[in-house]
């Protein structure tokens, strides 16, 4: 099996997921303590795709994801917007208090795209500290993050 | 002070200073002092993976490394694991091979209630060959994400797990 290598932090559900985007079956896992992330690939995997994995994990963060509120009221109805600058489709995790509270994709709909940009909506009625990640596709997939709270 | 095979004496044989020191008093204090390592989680962050093949819990804290003088050798860990109603199995690699093979040492079935996911084994492993020998903890999940808590401040969960090995013969 080989492995790929950075210094940091980072939630290791995003770094599998950018990495399964970035290298697809060749991806065992991702692992991250010790002050480390690691990509975990197959044996059939080479020195390239180990490199390729490398620069998933410094692109980890690399992203800009904006909102347009820190914070929200736990009503389900206001909202935040949560916007990245680019019009491919990306997957998204948020962490709620730490966990894992939703997965999914967004498709890059033309509605969706106001400016380059890619919007997405958060609304809830459960009080805590949201994380949002955004994780882009393809080859050079990288991720990003927003804090919203709601209160 | 490494341990030495001592020599059977006979009647009339001199037992000087050197002998005495050699079988004696050396071997005594390597037995009190066996080669021995461990290490006592208290991390800034969880330890936490996707992998679903073996792979290391960290290659640097959780790895351990004794000179024996052949024999036999136990290894030690207890800890704390979560998942989302996954399996987290655990092993201990020697020198690159996983000891326990297959599924490893032990697996556990655990939830995201921190408590009901608590693990640990000792291990005998027999026939070590005199030398440098390395120890690695390993893990790997049935799917979802695994979490070993290392003494990183998380609420209700801020347990510290230890890993050790010791030569016992």
């Amino acid at each position: 099996m080989r492995e790929a290598m950075i210094v940091g932090y980072g939630r290791v559900e995003v770094i599998d997921l950018a990495l399964r985007n970035a290298l697809g079956i060749k991806v065992v896992g991702a692992s991250t303590g010790g002050g480390q992330m690691r990509a975990h690939l197959s044996e059939n995997s080479a020195v390239a795709d180990e490199k390729k994995a490398v620069g998933v994990l410094e692109r980890y963060g690399a992203l800009t994801i904006e909102s347009d509120k820190a914070s929200i009221v736990a009503n389900g109805t206001d909202t935040a917007t949560i916007r990245y600058a680019g019009i491919g489709t990306v997957d998204w995790i948020a962490y709620l208090d730490g966990e894992v509270y939703a997965t999914g994709e967004e498709m890059a709909t033309a509605s969706m795209i106001t400016a380059s940009m890619i919007t997405l909506t958060l609304a809830t009625e459960i009080r805590g500290q949201y994380e949002i990640h955004v994780i882009s596709r393809g080859a050079n997939a990288a991720s990003g993050m927003v804090q919203v709270e709601a209160v | 002070m490494a341990y030495t095979q001592p020599t059977t004496r006979n009647t009339g044989d001199s037992i000087t200073a050197s002998i005495w020191n050699t079988d004696l008093v050396d071997n005594v204090i390597a037995l009190k002092n066996p080669p021995s390592a461990s290490y006592v989680a208290n991390e800034a962050a969880n330890w936490t993976t996707t992998s679903t093949s073996f792979v290391d819990v960290d290659a640097t804290d959780l790895s351990l490394s004794i000179t024996t003088t052949g024999g036999d050798v136990m290894i030690g860990f207890h800890g704390n694991v979560s998942g989302a109603n996954i399996s987290v199995y655990l092993d201990v690699a020697m020198d690159g091979t996983r000891l326990g093979t297959d599924d490893g040492f032990i697996g556990v079935f655990v939830t995201t209630t921190v408590t009901n996911g608590t693990v640990g084994f000792v291990r005998l492993v027999t026939g070590v060959s005199a030398g440098a020998h390395t120890f690695k903890l390993q893990w790997r999940v049935s799917s979802g994400t695994g979490t070993l808590y290392a003494g990183a401040g998380t609420s209700s969960a801020d347990v510290h797990p230890q890993f050790w090995v010791r030569e016992v013969s």
